[in-house]
């Protein structure tokens, strides 16, 4: 047998299957190590709203939660708001909170742009929050005060604003404004042992005491804004609303004179804003030197 | 087993040239693989420490350029507010003016303006309630930048709603006379610095973070973007930094819920943020199993290669010697026509080239020896019958012509009866005397094939000597015997043996004509001293194989011994120095010798006497052994 003969006779059948497994062996090691792909999003599913994927969380307070998120559009905001009653149709509180943010959304983005039809649309539709949710004082209160903000402060109609004040300052007088609720992963980004942030501080008033503020800033009668001072200072006696309310009472001319003792008193007490403070005193030295002029 | 593999590795240069190639790769492909693995584990751990330290040092200089930027864009509306390019007593014009400011900028959350009578205007608006009683001049981003007089970042907080990460900027506002007007404010989404951090790629399991040290809010994080989906990795950095800071360490290796992680951290300076780059040593190091992988396949390929190579390139080397080594076996045995092919250009060709040269050579010589050995042959047989016929003619002419003279003195009638009586025992003696003379040329021109078995060889001397001693004891002779107790047995045919030491015994008796000692001895030795000469020349397969005993027995006569210059001559057919010989005694005792695969040595000096050695070998002891197993 020849040189020549004897490498055909290594190269033939298995040789050449040793060397396709060798290459198959070489493929598999040059090939790029495969890593699981883990979709996060997978842990939470998700519906379709209004064209937007919304997710659907255990529990309707996390679902209503959730849209205090940070939506890059506001149709998105709005699909997520509408899916708390899609999602969960038996939770009336996170319905009736939902209902509400959508109304106040109706206004646009400023709502110091909002047209006279936008705001009766949305008075509208807080009398059909109120009714359908009448059960809920929390919704109510907040439906009625909103009522009133958007007649007087929007729609310059004091006197209906007036009304829907005194509304919630007769019917819901204990009912406290609910802290604007955290995002469901808040605990996952905020160390357990700081405070709450500053924007969460002493920011819970009752309804009631809103409204009478806003009764002593618009009401035309002397009685009214007494009422309302007197009700707000005997009420749970947060020092920053008595002292807006003073500052609103000194700036009248009906009642200003007659807040002065208040407004004594109410600076020999502690207190947590030196600016309103300040404010006070200033007014009141004002007022001294008014006195003092027409005297 | 393994002697086996053992034995066929001694025997097969094949396997050894192949055995050492592949000795050489397994160590050298291997081992370079190995090295080229650590040093490129090693360049990537360099590599992973730079790349996290260098990271860390790049979001830093992102923070500083962010937080540069909108430092200008607040120092932007202070300007224009106090140079009166826009009237912050104008709402309508204020809301405008951060309208437009807000275009552009998706990062601001709110623009704001409060002033010192606590007026305030913010863009989006605050919800109204909150408005209702708000007052911006308690809020630390107002004091705060009325106590910098410049410009104030704020602590960082999160949104009461989405729970992102915000700061504020803000800076005061004087009017002409550098009395405070109020202050300006922007607050700032820090979920670009999120952003920017998903947009880096340093692994699966690695993150890249920015905290507050305050706090320890987290500022920056890639999983925030994706709140509420992904809330991986929350609590690492804060983990690994502070095992770092525990260490008094900026960078560093640890670990985190049983995975090493290395860990960069800086402190942003003015801010009390940590910005810190952590990433998974073994993340990491999976680019490098996929060169790891990819090494150890190019190992394997590499070494099974090599081994086919290796083997072939055996066989090429081998192949030649082969081809050659058939050549020698096929000439071995005779065939000088058989030509060795090796087609190889280098020296396996040339070597085949001399062999073959070499095979014609020995074949011409072959072949001239032959004819001369024929030749020879020829004049040998020629020479051997004239010297026979010469013998045969000599040894029957004296007895011929006593047969006739006695045969006339018979015939003769007138001779006496006793004269004719005697001369009729003269002829038939001489008769008998021609008869043996007969059956010994007869024995040793046609010898008879020895039918071997295994003998004793001290019995059979004793009966030898028994039967000889009856008859010359009488004569004056005395045998003398020295045998070991036993003797190893040998193959022989007895009655041979018998008429060699019959012969031998004669010889020795006829060189004492006045009687005398004859000593036979016996003795057993595994080297006997034959020269090698003689060793080659018997004709036995080969009995030096294996160590085996020889029996040696001597018979030693104290005669007249014989002259050296007959010592050579007396194996020789028809040499005789006796007159009464016929010298075919001591010629068919080497040949039966010979046939026993024996050997004779003769010691002899004139006077004192003549000693034969008599050399057989005996059966090998393993065959012995196995025999006597046998038996048993």
């Amino acid at each position: 047998m020849t040189m020549k003969n004897s490498v055909n006779f290594y190269c033939r059948k298995y040789v050449r299957i040793l060397l396709a497994v060798l290459f198959l062996v070489g493929l598999q090691g040059c090939r790029e190590p495969s890593t699981p792909q883990i979709n996060a999003r997978q842990t939470l599913l998700t519906h379709s709203v209004n064209g937007f994927q919304v997710p659907i969380f255990p529990s309707a307070e996390e679902q209503f939660n959730y849209t205090n998120s940070w939506f890059e559009k506001r149709e998105e905001k709005k699909a997520a708001l509408a899916a708390v009653s899609q999602f969960f149709p038996k939770a009336l509180e996170q319905r009736g909170a939902a209902a509400l943010e959508l109304t106040y959304m109706e206004l646009g983005r400023d709502y110091r742009q909002a047209t006279p039809e936008d705001c009766r649309k949305a008075i509208e539709n807080y009398r059909k929050i109120i009714t359908r949710f009448h059960t809920l004082p929390e919704i109510c209160a907040k439906a009625y005060w909103y009522m009133g903000w958007i007649y007087c402060d929007l729609l310059k109609e004091k006197e209906k604003g007036l009304e829907m004040y005194r509304l919630v300052v007769a019917h819901y007088p204990h009912i406290r404004r609910n802290l604007t609720p955290p995002v469901p992963w808040v605990t996952f980004i905020t160390p357990t042992d700081t405070n709450p942030p500053p924007a969460q501080e002493n920011a819970n008033p009752l309804w009631a005491d809103l409204a009478r503020i806003e009764i002593i800033r618009y009401s035309d009668t002397a009685d009214a804004a007494r009422r309302a001072f007197f009700g707000l200072r005997q009420g749970n006696g947060n020092q920053q609303m008595v002292g807006i309310a003073l500052k609103l009472l000194l700036h009248r001319q009906d009642l200003g004179r007659e807040a002065v003792p208040f407004a004594e008193e109410y600076l020999q007490k502690p207190l947590p804003n030196p600016a309103l403070q300040k404010d006070i005193r200033q007014l009141l030295a004002n007022m001294e030197l008014t006195g003092e002029g027409d005297r | 087993m393994s002697n086996k593999l053992i034995s066929r590795y001694r025997h097969s240069f094949h396997l050894r040239i192949f055995l050492a190639m592949a000795l050489v790769i397994f160590i050298f492909i291997p081992g370079t693989g190995y090295i080229g693995y650590l040093q490129a584990r090693k360049v990537a751990e360099n590599q992973m420490q730079q790349f996290t330290i260098s990271m860390a040092d790049q979001i830093s200089k992102r923070v500083s350029l962010f937080l540069a930027q909108h430092t200008y864009n607040v120092k932007l509306i202070k300007s224009f507010i106090e140079n009166h390019l826009v009237d912050p007593a104008d709402k309508k014009e204020l809301l405008r003016y951060f309208t437009l400011f807000k275009r552009g900028h998706p990062e601001f959350v709110n623009i704001y303006y409060g002033n010192e009578q606590g007026k305030f205007l913010m863009l989006p608006p605050q919800i109204p309630e909150v408005h209702a009683t708000y007052d911006p001049r308690i809020r630390p981003w107002y004091q705060g930048a009325i106590h910098s007089t410049d410009f104030h970042w704020a602590d960082v907080y999160l949104f009461a709603s989405t729970q992102k990460p915000g700061i504020t900027v803000s800076a005061p506002i004087y009017d002409n006379r550098k009395i405070l007007q109020g202050v300006c404010g922007i607050d700032i989404d820090l979920s670009a610095f999120s952003r920017f951090l998903r947009g880096i790629d340093i692994g699966k399991q690695g993150v890249a973070y920015i905290y507050e040290n305050k706090k320890g809010y987290v500022i920056a994080h890639p999983g925030l973007v994706q709140l509420p989906w992904n809330l991986d990795h929350i609590d690492l950095l804060r983990s690994c930094i502070a095992d770092l800071k525990h260490k008094g360490k900026s960078f560093g290796m640890t670990s985190y819920q049983g995975e090493n992680y290395f860990t960069a951290s800086t402190n942003y300076p003015g801010m009390d943020w940590t910005v810190g780059v952590t990433i998974s040593v073994s993340d990491y190091m999976k680019n490098l199993r996929f060169i790891k992988e990819t090494i150890y396949s190019l190992v394997i390929v590499g070494i099974v290669l090599s081994s086919i190579l290796s083997y072939l390139l055996a066989m090429t080397i081998i192949r030649p010697l082969h081809s050659l080594q058939q050549g020698i076996e096929r000439i071995s045995r005779g065939d000088l026509d058989y030509k060795v092919e090796v087609d190889d250009p280098d020296i396996a060709s040339a070597l085949a080239g001399s062999f073959n040269t070499m095979a014609s050579s020995l074949q011409k010589s072959l072949d001239e020896l032959k004819q001369t050995y024929a030749e020879l042959a020829e004049k040998e047989k020629l020479a051997a019958v004239g010297k026979m016929t010469a013998g045969i003619a000599h040894e029957i002419k004296n007895p011929l012509g006593v047969i006739q003279g006695s045969a006339q003195i018979v015939a003769n009638r007138e001779r006496p009866w006793e004269m004719r009586e005697k001369a009729a025992r003269f002829i038939i003696d001489e008769v008998a005397r021609l008869n043996n003379t007969l059956k010994s040329f007869l024995a040793f021109a046609r010898p008879v094939s020895p039918s071997f078995q295994e003998t004793d060889i001290i019995r059979l001397l004793e009966e030898t000597l028994s039967a000889t001693e009856e008859r010359y004891l009488e004569n004056g002779y005395t045998i003398l015997r020295d045998f070991p107790d036993e003797a190893p047995p040998f193959s022989a045919d007895c009655d041979q043996i018998r008429q060699v030491f019959w012969n031998i015994l004669i010889n020795a008796m006829q060189s004492m004509p006045d009687g005398g000692p004859i000593t036979v001895r016996v003795r057993v030795e595994q080297d006997p001293a034959i020269p090698e000469q003689e060793k080659a020349r018997i004709s036995l397969a080969n009995p030096f194989a294996a160590p085996r005993d020889w029996l040696i027995v001597s018979i030693q006569d104290t005669g007249c011994g014989i002259a050296d210059e007959h010592r050579d001559k007396i194996r020789d057919p028809f040499v005789s120095f006796r007159d009464d010989g016929i010298g075919l005694g001591l010629s068919i005792v080497s040949q039966i010798v010979k046939l026993h695969h024996g050997h004779i040595r003769i010691q002899s000096k004139v006077g004192e006497g003549t000693t034969f050695f008599l050399f057989f070998p005996c059966i090998l002891k393993e065959r012995h052994f196995a025999d006597s197993d046998t038996d048993s």
